[in-house]
């Protein structure tokens, strides 16, 4: 019973405002990881990079905005919302070398509108190939109920996937 | 040969199947096209091998009659019911049935007991998983909630009509009577049952309907809108399939129930507003005389008209009331009954005629409180008279005489007649509401999708507990078509094929036909993914007019009726005359994707067998090769071969290279001529006459999914041409197969696109191209139009930026102005 004290203490942190969250929103969000690496291990001459591309459902970011950051919410027109989301996203989610559990640095490229969904990409470049990625994926799960999380891995003309339901705890991939 | 072939054959057909128990177990040869009497269900006398009733079909029907009465301090109902059940089934029933909804609330259902924690963690994530998982606000709103209310139902009295007591059990979310003598077919019996409960507050506990609390309203103590549904014991379905329909509520699955009749007797605050299925019978009582003489007017205009104004309802806001008022409402050959009851609804109504139908003006009305503002005086009652005119057209003409949109803490819910929509207005600090883009294609979009419910699946009766997609992607099918002929530049999402593809290629996923408590993703599975597949259906495989005649069908045969998935299969291909089975096959009983690959292209050349002509074309060919690089290389430095240097020593075949042609082969070609019969010369001289180019077109399948193969043609003369070759092609070899294309002398391939307008929801497009075109990634596409946006900034220098004010902004623009 402490510690559901002490829990509850740290979550009140983020005031009531989730409540306030406009119902039917779809509560997904895919992620696509594109692993570019020489299979040799030479990642000098040939860059091996990450691409990542978010999508995300543009109600469901705008509800995001107004609940978890207070920002005013209009991501087809508001450039300054449009980058607080980027910033948002971007700060939650994670990839890294599952052998060493440490994050890759990834430059955040921005995002853009594409029809109802909108884009945030992001990009790492690696000085040495990976063989398990580790991935969290926690966008949106801290102003939905029920936001599930599909991360789909491409490497080597192959597509792994990662769902994050309810935790964005971080999961691990070969890509053997 | 033909031995071997036929013993292949065999082979073939006897291993060529991997379902039900009959499995391929040699080889990588898949049956795509195994037909699915083996997975479909026996037709029988109830549903018919052509996916119709058969002549025997029953279903049973439960009349209600209804006393409820709202206490609006306690948020409490309290009512009583007679209910009338008719078995019309072959069967003798010793007990019967019934749905508890509410008691999915009560702390002990097994829907709250494996409700699993729904953590956060605020701020970033990370990987080490370091960060204690922390109750989320609205889970702890949601356990005070319940520990603060007895939620669940209180039934008070289950008697039969004379008023004596009957035996009953309850059973989580289900309660079942114990009749004192069996019911046999043909038989009706009629009972009471007491009961009350307490409304959930909908934004703490979640579901369906409950209550939603505006503080600030000005009233002491503020206002409530109630969304009252799954409010009173309701009958189980009782089918032919599946017998009673007592599958536990969890939440997540909804409902199937039986049609009937309903009276029902409303009692609230007379300063309320009800919106409810059924049409009003005691409107004189409780209604103004202006109420009603809009009302009348509404009924014949062209656009939605006020019965209750913006202003009237705010003004209400502050009313206190002096009594209670009851509305009586009567609801014909519905599955459900449900209602909605506040001071704050404006309410607004529109006559939507169907000339010739059952209701030739249907009443199409929205309620919504100040909170909904100018979005749903614009959009919500028009979108409600759109669904009707394009649904009309694919179902059947609209069967009520109403058809509400009403504005609560529910973000989208349909019953019969009526419907609960969430979005809203957002009230900005200067005092105005305002709403961005996306909020209002979400008004549109979910009037759009739960108008469309009260078709499928409130008068086409399909179970979405156990088959979410029978509703939901049929319904979102139709709301995406009527969403684009509302305007087809509101970025909808979701429906089309294009929109399925991340989740198609993804790993983790169920097949659409899956019991619904057990979909991982309910979103893409039971709404886009069936969706995409029938716009496929409708504008790739069919055609419109054959999907529309039978789809048209499918709804005409299942109106008022029971459905399952074999009779919508069944009937969407007798109707339109083709096989479907492979693509029910592919698209609803695997998790296969659509990638198709074109892989190579050969151009080839008729041979004539006439030497001078197929020679002299081979030495072209040879000389057209590039030169050897080191016989170039010898030439230019200077070295001489031999028979330069010694032109005695060159002979005959210096003079005759190997392509010379001699009467011995011009014979070979006149005996050639004349051993064809007459048939066969026909064919080979129409052939070398017409001289035509040939491409033979290998084509590889990995995504598994089998599909038409579309191509887009386009030619060194300019012009294009789309292909569409049926996905029976790959009935004999699903992962490869080849195609010949012949076109007129001169008319040569330039560009061969695989699903030129993607329209197949084929996930790679990079393979799809010939020549190869490389399709850069949409993260290279971004920076490719984003040169500037991130490294290029001189982010050192851009930080000593001062923060502008909006005066100094301005004078700035001011300057830049008049410099010009």
């Amino acid at each position: 019973m402490r510690s559901f004290s002490a829990m509850c203490l740290a979550a009140i942190a983020s005031g009531l405002a989730a409540q306030t969250a406009l119902a039917h929103e779809q509560a997904i969000a895919f992620s696509e990881v594109t692993v570019i690496q020489d299979e040799e291990g030479d990642c000098a001459n040939a860059a091996c990079r990450l691409e990542i591309a978010h999508r995300l459902i543009i109600h469901d970011a705008e509800s995001t905005l107004m609940d978890v950051l207070g920002a005013r919410a209009d991501l087809v027109g508001d450039k300054e919302a449009q980058e607080r989301f980027e910033a948002y996203v971007a700060d939650r989610f994670a990839i890294g070398d599952a052998a060493t559990d440490t994050a890759f640095d990834l430059t955040l490229l921005g995002g853009e509108v594409e029809r109802g969904h909108y884009w945030v990409y992001q990009e790492a470049i690696l000085d040495k190939p990976v063989e398990a990625l580790s991935i969290a994926q926690g966008v949106l799960m801290d102003a939905i109920p029920a936001q599930t999380n599909r991360v789909n891995v491409k490497h080597d003309g192959r597509v792994q996937t990662l769902i994050f339901s309810s935790s964005p705890r971080s999961q691990t991939l070969s890509l053997d | 040969m033909r031995y071997l072939l036929a013993v292949l054959g065999i082979a073939l057909t006897i291993s060529g199947a991997s379902a039900q128990g009959i499995k391929q177990t040699k080889g990588e040869f898949e049956d795509k096209f195994r037909q699915l009497d083996e997975v479909l269900p026996s037709p029988n006398v109830y549903r018919n091998a052509a996916g119709e009733p058969g002549h025997e079909y029953w279903q049973q029907e439960a009349d209600y009659s209804i006393k409820v009465s709202l206490d609006e301090d306690a948020r409490r109902l309290t009512a009583s019911s007679t209910i009338t059940y008719t078995n019309n089934s072959p069967d003798t029933l010793r007990y019967l049935w019934l749905q508890l909804d509410q008691n999915r609330f009560r702390e002990d259902s097994i829907a709250e007991m494996t409700r699993t924690f729904d953590s956060k963690i605020p701020g970033s994530v990370n990987l080490r998983g370091a960060v204690k998982p922390q109750i989320t606000l609205r889970s702890l709103r949601r356990m005070q909630s319940q520990a603060d209310h007895d939620y669940g139902y209180d039934i008070t009295r289950v008697a039969d009509a004379r008023g004596g007591a009957l035996e009953h059990t309850i059973v989580g979310t289900l309660m079942r009577i114990d009749l004192p003598r069996p019911l046999t077919p043909g038989q009706s019996t009629r009972f009471q049952i007491d009961w009350a409960y307490n409304l959930v507050e909908q934004k703490a506990m979640g579901g369906r309907a409950g209550y939603e609390h505006f503080p600030d309203d000005e009233r002491e103590g503020g206002n409530d809108i109630f969304l009252v549904a799954q409010w009173f014991p309701r009958m189980v379905a009782y089918s032919d399939y599946e017998g009673w329909h007592n599958k536990e509520f969890l939440g997540s699955g909804e409902f199937t129930l039986e049609f009937g009749d309903y009276d029902v007797e409303i009692t609230v605050p007379n300063d309320h507003i009800v919106s409810s299925a059924g049409v009003l019978q005691n409107d004189r009582q409780v209604l103004t005389s202006t109420q009603r003489a809009r009302l009348a007017d509404a009924r014949d205009a062209d656009r939605p008209l006020f019965v209750v104004t913006p202003e009237e309802a705010e003004a209400n806001e502050s009313s206190n009331p002096t009594g209670m008022k009851t509305w009586k409402f009567r609801a014909e050959n519905v599955r459900d009954f449900a209602w909605a009851s506040s001071r704050k609804f404006a309410w607004d109504a529109q006559g939507f005629k169907q000339p010739g139908a059952e209701h030739e003006t249907v009443m199409a009305m929205s309620f919504y409180p100040k909170e909904g503002g100018e979005l749903w005086q614009k959009y919500s009652t028009t979108a409600v008279v759109h669904t009707m005119e394009v649904y009309n057209r694919f179902a059947f003409d609209y069967p009520y005489p109403t058809s509400q949109s009403v504005n609560g803490p529910v973000g989208g819910m349909e019953y019969p007649m009526i419907t609960f929509n969430g979005p809203r207005t957002t009230l900005q600090d200067d005092g105005t509401r305002t709403y961005t883009m996306a909020e209002k294609r979400f008004l549109i979009g979910v009037v759009i999708h739960e108008i469309g419910h009260i078709y499928f699946p409130m008068v086409v009766n399909s179970d979405e507990r156990q088959w979410t997609w029978m509703d939901e992607g049929l319904n979102s099918f139709l709301d995406s078509v009527a969403g684009y002929e509302w305007d087809p530049n509101i970025p909808w999402t979701r429906s089309l094929p294009r929109d399925l593809v991340y989740y198609m290629v993804s790993e983790e996923q169920v097949p659409i036909m899956t019991q619904s408590d057990s979909v991982l993703q309910l979103g893409p599975n039971a709404y886009g993914k069936p969706s995409a597949a029938l716009h496929i259906l409708r504008e790739t495989v069919l055609g419109r007019e054959k999907f529309d005649f039978a789809f048209r069908e499918y709804s005409r045969r299942w109106k008022f009726k029971r459905p399952t998935p074999s009779d919508f299969f069944r009937t969407m291909e007798e109707a339109s005359g083709v096989d479907l089975d492979w693509f029910w096959r592919g698209w609803f009983y695997t998790t296969d994707h659509v990638d198709i690959s074109l892989d190579r292209v050969f151009q080839m050349e008729m041979d004539t067998e006439n030497p001078d002509i197929d020679l002299a074309r081979a030495r072209e060919d040879m000389l057209n090769e590039p030169a050897k690089v080191g016989v170039t290389a010898n030439e230019s430095e200077g070295i001489r071969t031999w028979v330069q240097r010694f032109p005695d020593i060159r002979d005959f075949y210096d003079e005759n290279d190997i392509y010379t042609v001699t009467n011995k082969e011009r014979n070979e070609y006149h005996a050639y001529l004349a051993d064809l019969d007459e048939i066969e010369r026909q064919v080979f001289n129409r052939a070398v006459d017409e001289d035509a180019e040939y491409y033979a077109l290998e084509f590889s399948n990995v995504g598994g999914l089998v599909m038409p193969i579309i191509l887009g043609l386009e030619f060194n003369d300019g012009t294009s041409e789309k292909m569409y070759i049926p996905a029976e092609i790959w009935r004999k070899n699903p992962h490869r197969v080849s195609k010949l294309l012949v076109f007129e002398k001169g008319k040569e391939l330039t560009q061969i696109v695989v699903d030129p307008d993607w329209e197949t929801a084929d996930a790679d497009l990079e393979n799809n191209y010939y020549p190869r075109r490389i399709t850069p990634s949409r993260v290279e596409a971004f920076k490719f139009r984003n040169p500037y946006s991130f490294d290029r900034r001189d982010i050192m220098q851009d930080i000593k930026t001062e923060l502008e004010t909006d005066d100094e902004a301005t004078e700035d623009d001011a300057e830049d102005k008049s410099g010009d």
